[in-house]
């Protein structure tokens, strides 16, 4: 499967990822954000009926937010703060590199991904914005761009990269304090932590939603094969036998368990999500309990 | 018990091995697949790429399967049997002797290579009998070695004329006994042969030309030989062929032959040569393309006349008949008298000798009776009914002799046969009867004359056939110089008691017998079967092929676990079946 995708079936996947967003939702409500006026606890002080904090009264200050019963019983002008409402920032990034598109049920489920982190963040009133990377290069979706599907055009205009490139993430234009959701296979041979590092900058969060195919994790080789590389076309014959099977899984095991490891260190949960189960209960399966997502 | 295979082709089938382990490094080599982890596999080391290829088959489970079943459908096709080392299997041939057999001297060696040894391939030990197919035949080998046996045959020169093998087979059919094999070694295929005897014919049609006849006449003071050349073949033959005598020949002359034809050649004996060669451009068959011819001299026979004038003139009519007779010299001994007898007025008479009835008065009656002739050699078949006779008075009748020929009572020839005493007595007026122009009358006195002229002891030429029996009279006495008998081929003594038996050589040649160093006879033998000269019906076939499962059976022990090996044998393919539709099912990578 490759892009473009026909929009009927797109149409469908992004309706399906909808009914979703009603069951899972992006993890907004764990922490205080920045941002225009919104429905999400803010990092400063604000208008709504959460108490936050007391404070002595300085010019300029709202005269409507004295405590006037501190002020009677003290002589002091105190005022009252609240915590302010604000409209989260949701930036998604896809990695739309040739990996994640290599096979249909994995094709599917980065689909589902997509327009389930689209949804859920338009569901929350986030200001959600996508930007297609892949490599080096990355390239900002313009609003509308999501459900005209006119996002795989761009995609499929971004130039081929080498095998397995590196998404180079510091030198995408990330908003400050933002939530970031990566979707991406994690297949590429780089040391996972200055990715994240580069992903959290700013005082952003980010989680990791890699989803993966069965062919990859767990894959029946046996005999003589001639393997072609879905990004480069480069081949490599190589003779597989059951050792060799099992150092691949051990290596494969391995390159996601450093990517763990990186994100609980980094605190940017990072969830695989299988293919080859539902999308609810492939979400169920390690999303939920590692916190990348929610209920509800 | 020791392992043998019945089926040695069954071999071919190890050929499945390398064709397994192609197949199986072929089928693995034509996948393609798209992945999207490439970055892993090239970071593992790649000892599994030029690793060790043993520990790479080993893994694969339908690889040892197919190799094993490879094995085991080698092993059941090579038939293997067991046999004891003790097995003793006996093999008799029976070489047919004949001289057409010497045409065929390499197929033969080829044959007996290509058919004998297989037939007891299975067996510990064969015991080989080759023996000639003749009733005198010898016993060329016997032993345990194919080899040895061979070598013996190298030497083996057929010579016999057509005969039949019948009591050869009865010979090497008690030699092989019940359950061994006995096969015919011919080059003119039997149709059936007694005692379970197989076939092996390795004769082929030829184009053979060859003498098949001599006959040497003298005529007008010279001497006439005739040679007659046949064409065995069905086709036309060309030929040369030249005379030799002595050092000398002539030119080569060719004669071509039409399919069949026999031609007689002639000529005259070269002045002073007592033998000559005809030789013929040598074909495949050798034997009759030479003939060697000497100018037939039979012994001289010395006659005396001493009887009466009456018969003066009919003796010297019957010395005219003979060969090789002239008169006595005076004062020796003749061989052969020829004398008359008078009742009236006796006289002793020489011993040996030929003796008419002398009477001077004719009688004017004749005998009647029937003619009744004696059995005896020197009288059969001759025909006396014509003979009339005048009634003489008769000799007296003595102990001892022998009436050759009867006329009512009357005894009319009389044979004395006692020690040195040889007479034919005609006790008839023979000039007063009709008996001269009677042709039993001439017959029977030339008869008698080689009788004379076959115990002397003296010199002959003649010309034989090979092998034909020779009758020499020699000097019996004690003392006596030994005889031999010397040819081309060597000189062979020959010892006084079996001189009865000799013949003339199994080669064509000239020969001679000598007794001490007088010369008794010279001589020359040629080949005179021309049923043996004729290859119309030579061909080659052999009936040996069922012999060798029948020895197999007998001899041997099949594996008795031959139907678990079948068994494992569909196990395996079976199980290979399973293991390989296990891998090949649809992968879930979607191939490139």
């Amino acid at each position: 499967m490759s892009l473009p995708l026909d929009s009927a079936d797109l149409n469908a996947l992004a309706a399906r990822a909808r009914a979703y967003a009603e069951l899972f939702s992006l993890p907004l409500k764990e922490r205080n954000w920045r941002g225009s006026s919104g429905d999400y606890a803010g990092t400063g002080a604000g208008s709504s009926l959460d108490f936050q904090d007391h404070r002595s009264y300085m010019p300029g200050d709202d005269p409507r937010h004295i405590n006037w019963q501190a002020f009677a019983r003290t002589g002091n002008y105190s005022l009252k703060l609240y915590r302010e409402e604000v409209r989260p920032v949701v930036e998604i990034l896809l990695d739309v590199s040739d990996s994640m598109f290599a096979e249909p049920d994995k094709a599917t489920r980065v689909l589902e991904l997509f327009y389930f982190a689209w949804a859920s963040g338009e569901k929350s009133g986030a200001s959600t914005s996508v930007i297609l990377v892949k490599g080096d290069r990355w390239k900002p979706l313009e609003a509308g761009a999501v459900f005209s599907h006119r996002w795989q055009d761009l995609a499929a205009a971004l130039p081929d990269t080498p095998a397995s490139a590196v998404p180079n993430l510091s030198a995408v234009p990330l908003r400050a304090r933002s939530l970031r959701v990566l979707i991406s296979d994690l297949l590429y041979p780089a040391n996972p932590e200055p990715v994240i590092r580069a992903l959290r900058r700013g005082g952003g969060r980010a989680i990791i939603l890699a989803p993966f195919s069965a062919a990859e994790s767990d894959p029946d080789w046996s005999g003589n094969y001639e393997f072609v590389d879905s990004e480069s076309g480069g081949r490599h014959d190589r003779r597989v036998d059951p050792p060799l099977l099992r150092r691949y899984t051990d290596a494969y095991r391995d390159h996601f368990g450093r990517w763990k490891a990186a994100s609980v260190r980094a605190q940017a949960p990072l969830a695989r999500i299988a293919s080859a189960p539902s999308f609810e209960a492939a979400l169920r399966f390690e999303a939920i309990p590692a916190g990348v997502l929610q209920l509800g | 018990m020791s392992l043998i295979f019945a089926h040695l082709p069954g071999f071919w089938a190890l050929l499945g091995i390398p064709a397994v382990l192609l197949i199986h490094f072929l089928q693995r080599e034509s996948r393609r697949l798209r992945i999207t982890t490439l970055f892993l596999l090239e970071h593992i080391d790649r000892e599994s790429v030029k690793g060790r290829r043993f520990d790479r088959l080993r893994q694969s489970i339908p690889l040892w399967l197919q190799l094993l079943a490879v094995l085991i459908l080698t092993w059941i096709l090579t038939e293997p049997r067991w046999t004891s080392a003790r097995s003793v299997e006996r093999v008799v041939l029976v070489l047919d002797h004949s001289a057409s057999m010497e045409a065929f001297a390499k197929e033969l060696a080829t044959a007996l290579r290509r058919e004998i040894p297989p037939l007891t391939a299975l067996v510990g030990t064969t015991e080989y009998s080759l023996i000639e197919s003749t009733l005198t035949g010898s016993n060329l080998y016997r032993g345990t070695s194919f080899e040895e046996m061979m070598t013996a045959l190298e030497a083996w020169s057929p010579s016999a004329g057509t005969h039949s093998a019948e009591s050869a087979l009865r010979i090497g059919r008690s030699l092989a006994g019940t359950d061994g094999t006995l096969v015919y070694v011919t080059d003119h295929p039997a149709r059936e042969l007694p005692y379970g005897s197989a076939l092996l014919s390795v004769g082929e049609p030829l184009g053979n030309v060859g003498f098949s006849g001599l006959r040497v006449i003298g005529q007008d003071g010279g001497t006439t030989w005739q040679a007659t050349l046949r064409n065995y073949a069905p086709t036309s033959q060309k030929r040369s062929w030249f005379l030799a005598s002595g050092e000398e020949r002539t030119e080569a002359r060719p004669v071509e032959l039409k399919p069949g034809e026999t031609r007689t050649l002639q000529g005259q004996f070269p002045a002073g040569g007592g033998s000559l060669r005809l030789v013929l451009e040598p074909d495949r068959f050798t034997r009759d393309d030479t003939l060697h011819v000497v100018q037939p001299s039979p012994k001289e026979i010395s006659v005396s006349r001493t009887g009466a004038a009456t018969v003066e003139r009919l003796v010297a009519e019957l010395i005219a008949s003979l060969d090789n007779v002239f008169p006595s010299a005076a004062e020796e001994t003749p061989d052969l008298a020829f004398a008359t007898y008078n009742p009236l007025q006796p006289e002793p008479l020489p011993k040996k000798a030929i003796v008419f009835l002398n009477q001077e008065a004719v009688p004017r009656q004749f005998f009647t009776g029937p003619v009744v002739s004696a059995n005896d050699s020197i009288i059969a078949d001759l025909d006396w009914q014509g003979l009339i006779a005048r009634a003489t008075p008769s000799v007296p009748l003595l102990e001892g002799e022998k009436v050759l020929l009867w006329q009512g009572e009357r005894a009319l020839i009389l044979l004395r046969e006692e020690g040195e005493t040889r007479q034919l007595f005609f006790n008839f007026d023979v000039a007063a009867s009709n008996a001269a122009r009677l042709p039993a009358f001439v017959l029977l006195v030339n008869r008698f004359v080689n009788r004379i002229r076959d115990s002397k002891i003296g010199y002959e030429a003649l010309n034989t056939e090979l092998r034909q029996p020779l009758a020499i009279t020699h000097d019996p006495s004690p003392d006596a110089a030994p005889l031999s008998l010397v040819s081309r081929q060597g000189r062979i003594a020959v010892s006084p008691h079996r001189v009865a038996y000799l013949r003339a050589p199994e080669a064509p040649g000239f020969f001679s017998v000598l007794q001490g160093e007088r010369t008794l006879v010279n001589a020359s033998a040629n080949f005179a079967d021309s049923r043996e000269a004729d290859f119309s019906g030579a061909a080659p076939l052999s009936t040996l092929g069922p012999i060798s499962a029948k020895i197999s059976e007998s001899r041997t022990v099949p594996d008795p676990f031959r139907h678990i090996w079948l068994i494992a044998l569909s196990a395996t393919a079976l199980l290979s079946w399973h293991y390989l539709s296990r891998a090949t099912q649809p992968a879930r990578s979607e191939p490139a």
